[in-house]
């Protein structure tokens, strides 16, 4: 029989784990939704980090939707103000103004 | 749709394709038959645009633009898809990525919004499902170490993903068991019912993968050109007769 839903989902998880670790950060498991989507939480340096819609998009979702076929997207709740922002004037042109 | 006009090709020199013509409308099933040799795969390669194959003369079109002109990939964005005979295998490179990134490449080239992950992976699963893939295959190096089967129904996968226009497929029921061909006509008949304008030319030795896809237009190829071409029929007299007989008929 398979594992439930969110012991699956856990289990990748902490697979990837050690990898976020590695950059300071962590990622946690906030809920599984009734319609399928594993909400989860970014954590540590992952926070505002513009690697982590990467990290979302191009790693955990395929990694989470190929090995659990009920799960149908995987999301981010995280509402943190990205830090990563562009400043608003060029590099260049602050130095010289 | 796909406009072939007295179409000659040569490969390091030997003349292959021998003015070659064939029109296929949209929405229709053309079956090419012949001997080894005969220049089927070689129209297949000449579509595609292989580099090893020179046109020497005449000219094919799709949808009234000029088909040889374009690169391979862009023959790819205008609508051909090819099921390769011998597929190749390309380590590292897992399934899921390999058709996400053809799939977004050709959006793109149409001007369209790339499919994001997600929306993909739903699709994906549900074409393997009516394949009878597992889902572990998805995460698996395109081709290497697959089977005769598993590469074949890959081919397909990657149909049902690109969603073509004129499909070629180039002796795809060889080394395929019955249960494997069944998944072949089921991806086609799905592609039909789905695009109903796509057509599709079967390359092929055998009238058995002509029983589970019925085509519109049965062609007999020798020696580069059409010799003959009928209705299904055709292709049960050529099982019974051999290619001599009708060749010697036509």
């Amino acid at each position: 029989m398979s594992k439930p839903l969110k012991a699956q989902v856990e289990a990748i998880l902490a697979e990837v784990q050690p990898l976020l670790g590695l950059h300071g950060g962590a990622i946690e498991l906030v809920d599984i939704t009734e319609a399928g989507e594993v909400m989860l939480r970014f954590k540590g340096a992952c926070v505002g980090c513009a690697a982590a819609d990467v990290t979302l998009e191009y790693g955990l979702k395929e990694l989470i939707m190929l090995k659990c076929e009920d799960i149908t997207d995987v999301l981010a709740v995280n509402d943190e103000p990205v830090t990563h922002q562009a400043p608003a004037i060029p590099f260049s042109h602050a130095q010289h103004s | 749709m796909l406009s072939i006009l007295d179409l000659y090709a040569s490969v390091e020199s030997t003349p292959i394709l021998q003015g070659f013509s064939l029109d296929v409308s949209p929405g229709t099933t053309h079956a090419l038959m012949g001997p080894n040799g005969s220049g089927k795969s070689t129209l297949a390669h000449v579509l595609a645009g292989h580099p090893s194959y020179e046109v020497t003369g005449g000219s094919v079109s799709l949808q009234g633009k000029d088909f040889l002109e374009l690169a391979p990939d862009a023959r790819s964005q205008a609508g051909l898809f090819l099921a390769f005979q011998y597929p190749a295998a390309i380590p590292g490179v897992s399934v899921s990525h390999f058709i996400r990134l053809a799939v977004q490449a050709q959006q793109k080239a149409r001007g369209e919004v790339p499919i994001g992950v997600a929306p993909f992976i739903r699709e994906l699963r549900e074409r393997m499902k009516l394949l009878d893939m597992p889902l572990s295959f998805a995460e698996r190096s395109v081709n290497d170490g697959f089977s005769g089967g598993e590469k074949k129904r890959l081919e397909m996968l990657q149909m049902l993903m690109l969603r073509p226009k004129v499909v070629i497929l180039d002796e795809i029921d060889s080394g395929l068991d019955i249960d494997a061909m069944k998944f072949v006509a089921q991806a086609v008949h799905t592609l039909q019912k789905e695009q109903p304008k796509t057509s599709f030319i079967l390359i092929t030795h055998y009238q058995r993968l002509l029983s589970h896809i019925t085509p519109d237009i049965v062609h007999i190829v020798k020696n580069g050109t059409i010799v003959r071409s009928g209705g299904p029929e055709l292709a049960l007299e050529l099982e019974k007769t051999g290619y001599e007989t009708i060749v010697a008929r036509a």
